[in-house]
């Protein structure tokens, strides 16, 4: 099977099979574009250190039967409960390491583990009020008193429509 | 490591510790996605942690679910709300103003002005004047509902070029972008002033016209138009609303329009003069038009094969015959109501199952439907178009319910209210076992619910393991049996319970079942300590992650055991639980601890709800809005200390029936700024003017 090497931002070498690596359109594009020179040949991938390329990779190989997402559809409704087992168990790592895998997922273009970071997360924000949002993601209070009696009034008369 | 140096484009060389901060600065559009997929409520809470934050709520798809609601206050630029809202630098699109009076408007309809999409008025006390002024500001105007609004209607002259408007440009061009047009329950609307309306606005979509009287009959017509075929060189009338000119009116707008609401009116064979405009409707909604017959339904919607959302609920026009043509003419159906439409029987039904695009059925009501015309009908195979199911009170079995869960695995909304004998724990398990996506369960009145149907324990088992350990209890001896409201139903309780039959109907009868009521709850305390993991064989509705209603009115049988085993739902919005005896604190505080979303909240009726139970749950649920708990007998007044205290943005209290409640009470809740609807008994005797004063407030 062809391989592509990935050489993340620590100079680390992960010898993938190219198939799963396309699971990335980042790494899809690029390998179109070496073409026949892409058998064995080194693709930096300068944004992504080699512990979350490493999980990133372990990621796509489990998820590398998928069938493809389709387009977003605009009723589909979005869910986070909807996680599968593994993915779940996957993603039981620290705030830090889940941010670092967004921003890979984002880098690499990786739609399926994209969205599953992304509801992770917004699980972790469901059902908490401010000051427990900001505790969990150690977030700065910057409103002054006035400007947060300001949102509160605007959630006041403010609703879904 | 300041939040500036994390930024930077080679952001490999951060340590594994990134902060959520810089994370969000460095990536937008992430944060974005992530907002994606929160609910409406989440999203505020979010908006509420940092500026950034809230800066990144302020974005199309969020602003298009917005809308701002002032109810029942008094709008002038200088005051609370309206100096608040002009204050704020968001986009806001919907705007909904019901039962207030408007002062000094001129700030906050600029400010309306630069981005409102849509504006409805519900009772809103404006004439003709502040009318003309609101909408010559308002330029990107799409949407229009007015409501109730008596005085607009009353000056005759208005919207007349030739009497009071002195300059409608500005306002014609605004008007002339409207695509939807809502003129519900309006009294003095006319034929004139309808015209005059609608003559500005070219390209409708959308006209809403339910609950307006309109006259149907010749009569009438010949009446206010003498002597006149055609309707073409006659001065509309100043009296009446009259079908013809709305005909002449839909007519002049056949190319746009997509969608007429005429429920609630006394259209009858008129509707088939509808059919030569050769219109193409998307959505037709005729409610509680109880003027149809089948012939003229039948030949309108042979017509209209691109309907998409039809609504015949309460009429005497939907027959079997009819369904059957139904399915024929309109294939592409996906919403269909004929709730309360008692011609239908299972031979109509079954044919329901021929609409392939069909996503929300609403088929309750109807007395001749049984079991079969469901399952030979919506759930004779399986259906992963249809979202969602209302059966209640159909006569259906368990194995139709079982049926249900089975084949349609995609719904997200299923309703069987008064289900009384299908809604049985096996069905209520398959339903949870097999209904995996279920945003809202609606099991009103399904009294013979259990505990095992939502939690999947064991009683039987349970009680095995009691009646074990029952030495333990003997120390109980005078105990009572738990509360039932029949004989027959003290009288299956299984168990290891002595049953005692209570015949007495004097004052003593209500000591006695007090004092029952409160071993109960000594004994469910002390039962909750014995129930343990592999008690529970079946499935726990705590399955059902994405719950966002649920509904157990009346489910008497339903105990704590359900509410500390079963309910952790964190997005769950709404519960209800009015008349569901056996609850207590040891359930509430649980489910307060487990379901934070909570908004709405119905506890009526519940008689073992005490001060503490609602000092617990309104100090754990921020975001109560609406709270019922009506009949609630044993609330004192501290109960309202707790509201006072706790609650910071409830809209809706509800307290009839509770008198130890009532003192001082207008002095208490002036302090809760946030309400808007008091549902309270009406007391004969009003000795304060302050609380007659609020009482006027909250009725505006």
């Amino acid at each position: 099977m062809p391989i592509i090497r990935l050489e993340s931002s620590d100079k680390e070498i992960f010898d993938t099979d190219q198939e799963i690596a396309k699971c990335s359109e980042t790494i899809r594009i690029a390998l179109e574009d070496l073409g026949d020179e892409a058998d064995n040949s080194v693709l930096p991938v300068p944004n992504v250190n080699s512990l979350i390329l490493k999980k990133v990779l372990h990621w796509a190989t489990y998820h590398k039967d998928d069938p493809m997402v389709a387009e977003e559809d605009e009723n589909k409704e979005k869910r986070t409960d909807d996680i599968s087992s593994w993915d779940a168990d996957f993603l039981k790592v620290d705030q830090g390491t889940l941010f670092e895998l967004i921003l890979a997922a984002n880098y690499l273009n990786i739609q399926g583990l994209l969205d599953v970071t992304c509801k992770t997360v917004a699980n972790m924000i469901k059902g908490k009020s401010p000051q427990e949002i900001r505790e969990t993601f150690a977030l700065k209070n910057d409103f002054s008193p006035q400007e947060e009696e300001q949102v509160r009034k605007e959630n006041e008369w403010c609703e879904e429509k | 490591m300041s939040c500036s140096e994390l930024c930077s484009p080679r952001y490999d060389e951060l340590p594994l510790e990134t902060s959520a901060d810089c994370f969000v600065c460095s990536a937008f559009q992430i944060v974005l996605k992530i907002f994606s997929y929160l609910g409406y409520s989440d999203l505020q809470a979010a908006g509420g942690t940092c500026h950034r934050w809230h800066a990144a709520l302020d974005q199309t798809e969020f602003n298009m679910r917005t809308r701002v609601c002032f109810s029942k206050v008094v709008l002038s630029d200088q005051l609370s709300p309206v100096a608040d809202l002009l204050r704020c630098e968001r986009r806001f699109r919907h705007f909904l103003f019901e039962d207030v009076t408007l002062g000094q408007v001129k700030e906050l309809m600029r400010f309306m002005g630069r981005t409102a999409h849509s504006l409805a008025l519900d009772n809103v006390d404006l004439n003709d004047k502040q009318f003309y002024g609101m909408l010559g500001v308002l330029p990107h105007l799409h949407s229009l509902s007015l409501k109730r609004c008596l005085p607009l209607f009353m000056s005759g002259s208005f919207l007349d070029t030739h009497n009071s408007c002195p300059d409608l440009n500005d306002l014609a061009s605004n008007l002339a972008g409207i695509r939807e047009l809502t003129l519900c329950e309006n009294q003095y609307l006319t034929d004139a002033i309808l015209m005059r309306l609608t003559s500005f606005m070219p390209s409708l979509e959308v006209i809403n016209m339910s609950g307006c009287h309109i006259a149907f009959h010749n009569a009438i017509h010949r009446r206010f138009y003498p002597g006149n075929s055609s309707s073409d060189h006659v001065l509309p009338s100043e009296s009446v609303l009259t079908f013809k000119f709305i005909l002449t009116i839909l007519n002049l707008q056949r190319r746009t329009l997509r969608e007429l609401d005429f429920s609630h009116t006394l259209i009858g064979q008129a509707l088939l003069a509808l059919s030569d405009l050769n219109l193409q409707l998307q959505r037709l909604y005729l409610a509680g038009c109880r003027q149809l017959n089948c012939t003229t339904i039948r030949n309108f919607l042979g017509t209209q094969p691109s309907l998409t959302a039809l609504d015949l609920s309460a009429t005497m026009c939907v027959s079997d015959e009819n369904l059957a043509a139904l399915v024929q003419t309109n294939p592409q159906l996906e919403h269909l109501k004929v709730n309360g439409c008692l011609s239908i029987t299972n031979a109509g039904a079954v044919h329901l199952a021929k609409l392939k695009r069909l996503k929300s059925l609403d088929i309750s009501n109807c007395d001749s439907i049984t079991s079969s015309g469901i399952t030979e009908g919506v759930a004779s195979e399986e259906n992963k178009v249809l979202q969602e199911l209302n059966v209640s009170y159909l006569q259906i079995c368990q194995e139709c319910i079982k049926a249900i869960a089975s084949n349609l695995r995609c719904l997200r909304s299923l309703h069987l209210n008064h289900c009384v004998n299908g809604a049985t724990d096996e069905a209520i398990q398959s339903v949870i076992g097999q209904l995996r996506w279920l945003r809202e369960l609606s099991l009103e009145h399904c009294s013979m619910l259990t505990d095992a149907a939502l939690t999947g324990i064991n009683i039987s088992k349970l009680e095995l393991s009691r009646k074990q350990s029952c030495s333990q209890v003997s120390s109980m001896d005078n105990f009572y049996p738990p509360y039932s409201s029949t004989l027959a139903e003290r009288d299956s309780l299984a168990g290891s319970l002595q049953s005692i039959k209570i015949s007495l109907r004097s004052k003593a009868e209500d000591e006695i079942v007090r004092d029952a009521r409160r071993k109960q709850a000594m004994l469910a305390a002390y039962e909750m300590n014995l129930i343990r993991e592999d008690d529970f064989e079946g499935h726990n509705i705590q399955q059902l992650r994405g719950l966002r209603s649920l509904n157990l009115r009346g489910c008497n049988r339903i105990s704590d055991v359900s509410l500390k085993y079963g309910l952790k739902h964190v997005e769950l919005k709404r519960l209800l639980l009015s008349n569901c005896q056996q609850i207590s604190l040891l359930g509430m505080e649980a489910v307060a601890s487990s379901c934070p979303s909570i908004e709405e909240l119905d506890l009526s009726d519940c008689y073992n709800i005490m001060d503490k139970t609602i000092q617990v749950v309104t100090a754990k649920l921020p975001r109560l809005r609406a709270l019922h708990i009506s009949g609630c007998s044993q609330l004192t007044e501290h109960t309202l200390d707790a509201i006072i205290t706790n609650c910071t943005c409830l809209q809706t209290l509800s307290i009839y029936r509770c008198r130890s409640m009532y003192t001082d009470l207008e002095e208490r809740l002036s302090s809760v700024r946030t309400l808007r609807n008091l549902n309270m008994d009406n007391l004969t005797n009003i000795d304060n003017a302050e609380f007659f004063r609020l009482k006027k407030r909250l009725d505006y």
